[in-house]
C-alpha cells in the first residue's frame, strides 16, 4: 500500500492506506477539501493523502490531452506534484487551489511542447486561424453525418492536432468544466483571449475534422 | 446591439455555456429567426456534445505509488541540497577568513617583509592574489588529474 | 543536534591532537608579541589571542573530517586528505565537498557495505532496490520505464 509517512519525516502516524483507498472508491469530488488545503498550505504534508487522490483522474487526464503521451503524462503529473509542494509557501490562499495546480500543470506541460516542437505552431496558428472563421460552412457538417461512436475518436484526433493553447482551452471548457474566468487564471492571459482562443479553437477543430473526413474517403 | 453579426460572434461561446443569461437570450431569441445563425448553432452544440462526451482516459495502475515514491524522494534530495549550499557557503566564508589569517600570521612571523619573485607577500593585496592564485591552480590540476570533470559539472549544476 | 555529533565523530582522534597542539602553540607564540603590545584595548587583544589561532585549528579538523569522510565513503582517502592539506585557502576542503561520492550503505542481509547504485551485494547477492525485471538493472520507486531497457515497470 503507498507509504506516505516519509514525506513529512515526522513520527505522525495517519491510516493513509485506508484514507486513500476510501477517496479513491468515490468519485471525484467537485469541492476540494478546504481543510486539507488549508493545511497543506500550513505545511502539513500528510494532507496530500487526501488532496492528491482528489485530483488523481483530472489532472492525469488533462496533461494526457495536453501531450498525448501516457508516460509523458505520468511524468508530468509527477512533475506538477513536486512543483507544488515546492511552491505552497507562495500559494495565495486567494485564489482557487483548482487554478492554481492546473496552472502549475499547464505550464510544465506547455514548457514541454515548447522545446518539443518549437513555439511557432501556437504563434503562427493565432494568425492563420482567423480568416477561416470568417468562412461560411457551405452545406451540413460532415460531423452529422458520422455515427455517434466513431464521433468521439474522431474528435479526440482532430483535438490532438490542434495548437496546444487551442487544445488547452477546449479541454478545460468542456471535459473540466471551468469557467471561462478560471481558464483564465490557469493560462495566465486575459479573459478576451480566452474568449477568442475559444472561437479559434472550435473553428480550427471543425476544419480538422472536415479534413479528415474527407481524405479518410467516409461517405 | 443585436446585428446578426454580434450574434454570430456569440455562437461559439453559447454553444460552450459560457454567456450570460441575459445574452444567451438574446442569442436563441435571434437564431428562432435565422435559418443561418440556428445551423452555425446546432452544429458548434454538436461539436460541444462530442467534446464533453469524448471517452474518459484510463489512469495507468499504480499511478499514486508511484508518485508518492517520487515525492518522499524529491523531498530527501531537495533537503540534501539545501544542506550542500549551506555548508559550501560557510566553507567559502571559512576560506576567505583563513586567507586572511594567513596572511596575519605571514606578517606577524615575517615582521612586515616578504619578497618572493619581487613581490612583497605580506602586503594586503599581493597575499591575497598570490595565495587565491595558488589555491585555484592546484584545485584545477587536481580536478582534472581526479578526472571528475562530469561529476563537478553535475554536482554544481 | 544528533547529526552534528555524528559528524563530529567522523574526525580522526589525531586531528583533534594536533588541532588543539596548532591551537595552543599559536596562541603562546602569539602572545609573545601581543601582549606587550599597547596600541590595542586588552579586550581586544584578548580576542585576537582567542580568535585568531582558531581558523587554523578548525582548519586541522576540517582536513581531519575529510580524511574520515572519505574513508567511510570508500574514496580515496590519502589522496583527498593530501588534496585538503596542500591547496590553500581550504579550497581543497571546498573541492572534496563538491565531490565527494554518496555515503556508501550496508547490506541489510550481511552487512557488507554497497555502494550507492548497487542493484544486488556484492558479497552475498541479495536485492539492495528495486530491479527492471527484464535487465535487472536498478530503478527508482518513481519510474514508470526502465532507464536501460525501457521494460514498463509494474507498480511495487
Amino acid at each position: 500500500m503507498t507509504d506516505l509517512r516519509g514525506l513529512s519525516a515526522m513520527v505522525v502516524r495517519i491510516p493513509s492506506s485506508a484514507m486513500i483507498l476510501t477517496a479513491a472508491m468515490h468519485s471525484e469530488l467537485t469541492r476540494p477539501a478546504g481543510d486539507a488545503i488549508e493545511r497543506f498550505r500550513h505545511g502539513d504534508l500528510n494532507a496530500l493523502d487526501v488532496i492528491l487522490p482528489q485530483y488523481r483522474v483530472r489532472l492525469y487526464r488533462f496533461l494526457l490531452r495536453m501531450v498525448g503521451e501516457p508516460a509523458l503524462a505520468e511524468d508530468l503529473f509527477q512533475q506538477t506534484w513536486v512543483r507544488v509542494i515546492e511552491k505552497i509557501s507562495s500559494y495565495n490562499a486567494r485564489y482557487n487551489f483548482d487554478s492554481w495546480l492546473f496552472a502549475i500543470a499547464r505550464n510544465l506541460a506547455i514548457d514541454h511542447l515548447r522545446r518539443k516542437r518549437g513555439f511557432s505552431l501556437d504563434v503562427r496558428d493565432e494568425q492563420g486561424e482567423a480568416p477561416v472563421e470568417r468562412m461560411a460552412m457551405p452545406g451540413p457538417d460532415p460531423l452529422k453525418e458520422v455515427l455517434d461512436f466513431e464521433r468521439g475518436s474522431i474528435l479526440a484526433t482532430a483535438l490532438g492536432e490542434l495548437p496546444a493553447i487551442h487544445r488547452e482551452v477546449l479541454v478545460l471548457r468542456f471535459e473540466e468544466e471551468m469557467k471561462l474566468e478560471q481558464i483564465a487564471e490557469v493560462a495566465g492571459v486575459p479573459l478576451s483571449t480566452v474568449k477568442s482562443r475559444l472561437h479559434r479553437a472550435l473553428a480550427g477543430l471543425r476544419r480538422r475534422v472536415a479534413e479528415q473526413l474527407s481524405m479518410g474517403g467516409n461517405k | 446591439m443585436n446585428g446578426h453579426e454580434t450574434i454570430r460572434a456569440m455562437l461559439p461561446l453559447a454553444a460552450a455555456g459560457a454567456l450570460t443569461r441575459g445574452d444567451l437570450a438574446a442569442v436563441e431569441q435571434h437564431a428562432a429567426t435565422c435559418s443561418l445563425c440556428a445551423r452555425e448553432l446546432e452544429v458548434l452544440r454538436l461539436y460541444s456534445e462530442g467534446l464533453r462526451d469524448l471517452p474518459r482516459p484510463m489512469v495507468p495502475a499504480g499511478l499514486m505509488q508511484r508518485t508518492t515514491a517520487r515525492l518522499v524522494q524529491e523531498r530527501a534530495a531537495a533537503a540534501g541540497r539545501r544542506r550542500q549550499d549551506l555548508t559550501l557557503g560557510a566553507l567559502a566564508l571559512f576560506s576567505w577568513s583563513l586567507a586572511a589569517v594567513s596572511w596575519i600570521l605571514v606578517r606577524v612571523f615575517t615582521g612586515g617583509v616578504w619578497i618572493v619573485l619581487g613581490a612583497n607577500l605580506a602586503d594586503a593585496g599581493t597575499w591575497f592574489l598570490a595565495s587565491a592564485l595558488l589555491a585555484w591552480t592546484t584545485a584545477g590540476v587536481a580536478v582534472v588529474a581526479l578526472g571528475k570533470h562530469h561529476a563537478l559539472v553535475r554536482r554544481i549544476l | 543536534m544528533s547529526r552534528i555529533r555524528e559528524e563530529l565523530q567522523v574526525v580522526p582522534t589525531a586531528a583533534w591532537i594536533i588541532a588543539f597542539a596548532v591551537y595552543f602553540s599559536l596562541a603562546a607564540f602569539l602572545s609573545l608579541g601581543v601582549l606587550e603590545n599597547s596600541l590595542w584595548p586588552i579586550w581586544g587583544r584578548a580576542l585576537f589571542l582567542a580568535g585568531l589561532p582558531l581558523l587554523p585549528a578548525v582548519g586541522v579538523l576540517l582536513i581531519g573530517y575529510v580524511n574520515g569522510d572519505a574513508r567511510r565513503r570508500g574514496m580515496r582517502h590519502v589522496l583527498w586528505t593530501l588534496l585538503a592539506i596542500f591547496i590553500p585557502n581550504a579550497i581543497g576542503i571546498i573541492l572534496y565537498f563538491i565531490l565527494r561520492d554518496p555515503p556508501m550503505r550496508h547490506c541489510p542481509k550481511c552487512g557488507a557495505t554497497v555502494r550507492d547504485g548497487f542493484a544486488f551485494c556484492p558479497a552475498c547477492g541479495t536485492a539492495q532496490a528495486q530491479t527492471c525485471p527484464a535487465c535487472r538493472h536498478a530503478v527508482e520507486p518513481g519510474w514508470s520505464h526502465c532507464p536501460s531497457c525501457g521494460q514498463g515497470l509494474q507498480a511495487a
